[in-house]
């Protein structure tokens, strides 16, 4: 779904890029796509919520789909994607998966049976396929009966549940296949990416790629191959017709849970966040080439930076404002070169991420 | 703190027990400058079938925060601080959570106490670290001679179910109470969400416990008292709205003793306690937090025939914990220590000073002093006003949470500062049977080095976690004002208001925030306005009672906010008197407009519902 997103954009990316290059008061992001801001709230209070953000028209809408649907969310959102005509969305403390118009928010479905924790979403044209996390065990501090749940996209019911031995949290569906990253848990990190066949909407094993530890975030490059982050500091490349693992990247500055990782239009850039940690706490956001993988230093550095997203010529950059209050999204311009700030946004709590339809 | 005085129903107490016992030393009385208020036997007792949360909420100036339903978390701040601002408690014992740092107003019922005196501001700062905010006395009642019992049943929606008894006797030298509760609610109200309805699930709460008090006349001037009060409160924790698979689970078990002895002796009172507490909590029946503590309270008071007046204190506390999430089972020694002194230059003037040092293991407190004045401007039989001026330090040490939590502890931390400044004008006239009370106060509070929760990253566990920090300022501007009309003819009438204004901005830019700066702390309502109305007619009694409390921000720069509330309440009592005994029984409506609201964000509340009240009391020694 990503790789037709991409293809869809594709020329618009071009033609904008274009006119902002002969109009600079043009708009940097294709004018056809607006922004959606995934706000992931605070975790107690539940109040996640979905931002949109128009380029063209400059005009911003906080909760949108609080204003169509007259209820929020209700709860904390911790991943959405755009597939087929739909926004599919796994939040938490309340553990279900929203699916609403992707043009308008309408909310067309929300799954909660079988859901514990879920995490991550992918989906084909018939199902989705959301990553569970399990139940927390206060007394292992780790998460109980992990597992993969298929929803039929017809019925909006539970196809079926795969159970898991470990922690799952990113789901990628390509080439009729499902990867899925298993994270593990704290003190027992995985170390594999699963790769299922999907058998009248039950996932089936069909290899597992070992990878450094923790693997988090995927993202497809422009040959429809994998790049995923490691929680343990490594970005690892996957051949997505072998399935094997063609270069590992080590040594790389990261967050150390919860990667934010993203790739620019063209399918040839990754930009991923990291903390430089004790004593300084700053955020930093890092590229790399995918042609030509070589480690440089942080792109753009700050503080309390949550969310990362690529459109057009504009880097987008979520920042929390220490979960104190709503926070904002920064918008940079030249992110290949020396990026630069040229806008600053309202946004809900906790901008984790961004969607572009 | 304003607060609304007694509904008047017109002999609702005569077969209660004692009439209340409201000062215990000069203390309550001599600091001059601000103004205590009295929940007295009569408010309280409306309340019976309630926890605290109800009763502050509906008729005081507080801000209550409640999750959701009866039975739910609900905590408690003063004129704009936040809940950890509050101290709450009972004989002498801070009754807060040691590790938390507040109290849980919905855990305490009503019906085993017959008043509370409420404290804002500078002069709660005499009863140790912790209330910047103010603070919450819970008073006993004390058996007269003879025997009473009080039975009590109530009967409501939402699965509302209170059973309570009380037995006292008192002769000569030995008195008793006895009391026992049990208060039970489902909560399953109605909830609308996604354009349909459902009920209310996992919401229902067990408040149960018992509570004795045995009094012992030593001598003429020797009295022993020994108390003890077993509080359970079993209760599932109400979801956020459209939460239909949440089973979370809280269970409290309190176990609080405690032993006076009090000799008073030329003009001088001699005070000594110790009380044992023991603090339970389980969370999803496996997550417990155990606090054990000790505590030893000594004070002298001196009275120099009303010219000046000197109390000294000191109480000294050994809190040990057995947590989870500490990093092994640990202890903490504090001790609190102060001095006030009263002076009576002129009659109309009374003058006062204090000076409070605490030490706490491992927190370095610093000296606090503070004082006021009053000044009566006019005093005669019909009319008495009074103006008075209070200035005051106080300190909140950090939480045993914030010292030892495992990830995210600070044992770095310093305490919180609060400088109190406070002016206050009181009016009162009485003609004939007319009497109107005008009371206001204006108040400033300044808190520095505040606590806040932050994101810091963990080299340790290579985790971002949540650590406390001394970061945040706050200045607090604030007004109250309340105005009560009673008609004591001998049909009895009644109307009071009360207003809150608080002005509470956070001067510090948390987290890096420029967005923070100067914008109200979350949660902290500017406005609140209670009224109430009563007319007593015979042995019927009519009450009607609004309450309103302003949209509160959600979060720090002011964006996000849940809207404001207003909630009509109207109850009918008749009185039956036979023999010895009284018989009371009341039909209460709550939320007459039916009105859906939320107090705290996402948590459901319930719609009007309806309850029916049983009170039984018999005395072999009152009559009508």
């Amino acid at each position: 779904m990503k790789l037709n997103r991409i293809q869809f954009l594709l020329p618009f990316l071009a033609l904008s890029l274009f006119i902002s290059c002969n109009e600079s008061d043009e708009p940097i992001i294709d004018p056809i796509a607006s922004v959606i801001v995934i706000n992931e709230g605070n975790f107690s209070a539940a109040n996640g919520s979905f931002d949109s953000y128009d380029e063209l028209s400059k005009e911003y809408s906080a909760s949108v789909f609080q204003s169509t649907n007259n209820f929020p969310v209700g709860s904390t959102i911790q991943n959405a994607i755009i597939a087929g005509n739909f926004i599919m969305s796994t939040t938490n403390a309340v553990d279900k998966v929203e699916f609403m118009d992707k043009e308008t928010f309408d909310s067309k479905a929300t799954v909660t049976s079988g859901m514990k924790t879920p995490f991550g979403i992918a989906a084909n044209e018939e199902y989705a396929f959301v990553t569970n996390w399990g139940t927390f065990n206060n007394d292992t501090f780790v998460y109980d009966d992990p597992s993969i749940v298929t929803i039929d996209l017809e019925t909006f019911e539970v196809a079926s549940t795969f159970a898991l031995s470990m922690q799952p949290q990113h789901a990628l569906y390509i080439k009729n296949r499902l990867y899925v990253s298993n994270i593990g848990s704290f003190g027992a990190a995985g170390t594999s990416i699963s790769v299922y066949e999907i058998v009248e909407g039950t996932p089936q094993i069909e290899k597992t790629i070992a990878v450094q530890a923790g693997p988090d975030k995927m993202v497809l490059d422009a040959n429809n191959n994998i790049w995923v982050i490691c929680t343990s500091g490594a970005l690892v490349h996957i051949d997505t017709d072998s399935d094997e693992v063609v270069n590992t990247i080590q040594d790389v500055p990261v967050l150390g849970f919860n990667e934010k990782l993203t790739i620019d239009p063209s399918g040839d850039n990754l930009f991923w966040m990291a903390s430089s940690g004790f004593p300084d706490y700053n955020s930093a956001i890092y590229n790399i080439s995918t042609t030509n993988p070589v480690l440089g230093e942080a792109i753009i550095e700050g503080t309390n930076f949550h969310g990362i997203g690529v459109s057009g010529n504009a880097l987008f950059v979520g920042n929390h404002a220490a979960y104190q209050s709503v926070g904002s999204v920064l918008l940079y311009t030249d992110y290949l070169s020396t990026p630069v700030l040229i806008e600053t946004y309202p946004a809900g709590l906790a901008p984790n991420g961004f969607l572009f339809r | 703190m304003c607060l609304v005085d007694s509904i008047a129903f017109a002999q609702s107490d005569t077969l209660m027990l004692e009439p209340i016992q409201v000062v215990e030393s000069f203390l309550a009385s001599s600091d001059a400058g601000i103004q205590s208020d009295v929940l007295d036997k009569e408010i309280v007792s409306q309340y019976a079938g309630n926890s605290f949360s109800e009763l502050l909420q509906e008729n005081t100036g507080v801000y209550i925060r409640k999750y959701g339903g009866e039975g739910q978390l609900s905590s408690v701040s003063f004129r704009g601080t936040t809940p950890n601002h509050t101290i709450v408690s009972w004989q002498g014992i801070d009754i807060n959570s040691q590790t938390l740092g507040q109290s849980d107003m919905s855990s305490i019922p009503s019906f085993v106490f017959e008043s509370a005196e409420i404290y804002a501001g500078g002069r709660s700062t005499l009863f140790g670290g912790g209330n910047i905010g103010g603070s919450i006395s819970l008073k006993n009642a004390k058996p007269q001679d003879g025997i009473s019992v009080g039975l009590y049943q109530e009967f409501g929606s939402f699965g509302r179910f209170m059973t309570g008894v009380k037995l006292a006797q008192g002769k000569n030298k030995f008195s008793y109470m006895l009391a026992g509760y049990r208060n039970t609610i489902q909560n399953d109200f109605k909830v609308n969400y996604r354009r349909t309805v459902y009920n209310q699930n996992n919401a229902d709460s067990q408040l149960q416990g018992v509570k004795a008090t045995i009094y012992y006349n030593l001598n003429s001037s020797q009295k022993l008292e020994m108390d003890l009060w077993y509080n359970q409160h079993n209760r599932s924790l109400q979801p956020i709205i459209g939460d239909l698979t949440n089973e979370d689970h809280l269970l409290d078990n309190n176990i609080r003793v405690n032993i006076s002895h009090r000799w008073s002796f030329a003009s001088s009172l001699l005070k000594s306690s110790f009380a044992h507490v023991r603090d339970y909590q389980t969370y999803n029946y496996s997550s417990e937090t155990n606090l054990t503590r000790d505590i030893v309270d000594f004070s002298y008071d001196y009275y120099s025939k009303g010219i000046w007046n000197i109390s000294i204190g000191s109480k000294t506390q050994v809190a040990r914990t057995a947590v989870e999430s500490y990093d092994g089972d640990t202890s903490q020694w504090k001790t609190d220590n102060f001095m006030l002194i009263s002076l009576v230059p002129l009659s109309k003037v009374n003058i006062s000073a204090k000076i409070q040092k605490s030490w706490i293991e491992g927190v370095n407190v610093p000296f606090l002093i503070g004082g006021g004045i009053d000044y009566k401007i006019v005093k005669n039989s019909e009319t008495a006003v009074t103006v008075g001026l209070n200035l005051s330090e106080s300190f909140r040490a950090p939480t045993l949470n914030d010292l030892l939590w495992n990830p995210g502890g600070n044992p770095d931390l310093t305490p919180e500062n609060g400088f109190h400044s406070e002016v206050h004008y009181n009016f009162v006239l009485r003609k004939s049977e007319h009497e109107l009370k005008l009371k206001s106060n204006f108040y400033q509070t300044k808190i520095s080095d505040m606590i806040q929760w932050l994101p810091q990253f963990d080299d340790n566990s290579n985790q971002s976690v949540w650590s406390p920090q001394n970061v945040q300022k706050v200045r607090i501007r604030g007004f109250e004002s309340s105005v009560i009309y009673t008609n004591h003819k001998r049909n009895k009438h009644y109307i009071s208001g009360t207003y809150t204004y608080n002005d509470s901005r956070n001067r510090f830019p948390v987290g890096g925030n420029e967005n923070t700066i100067d914008k109200q702390l979350a949660y902290v309502p500017f406005h609140k306005f209670i009224a109430k109305g009563s007319t007593s007619i015979q042995n019927w009694s009519f009450v009607l009672g609004f309450q309103y409390t302003g949209k509160r921000f959600t979060e720090a720069s002011n964006t996000l906010y849940v809207e404001g509330f207003g909630i009509l309440n109207a109850t009918i009592k008749k009185e039956i008197y036979f023999l010895k005994s009284q018989l009371l029984i009341a039909f209460e409506i709550d939320n007459l407009t039916n009105k859906d609201y939320q107090n705290y964000e996402l948590r459901a509340t319930p719609g009007r519902g309806y309850t029916i009240k049983i009170n039984y009391n018999f005395s072999n020694t009152i009559l009508k």
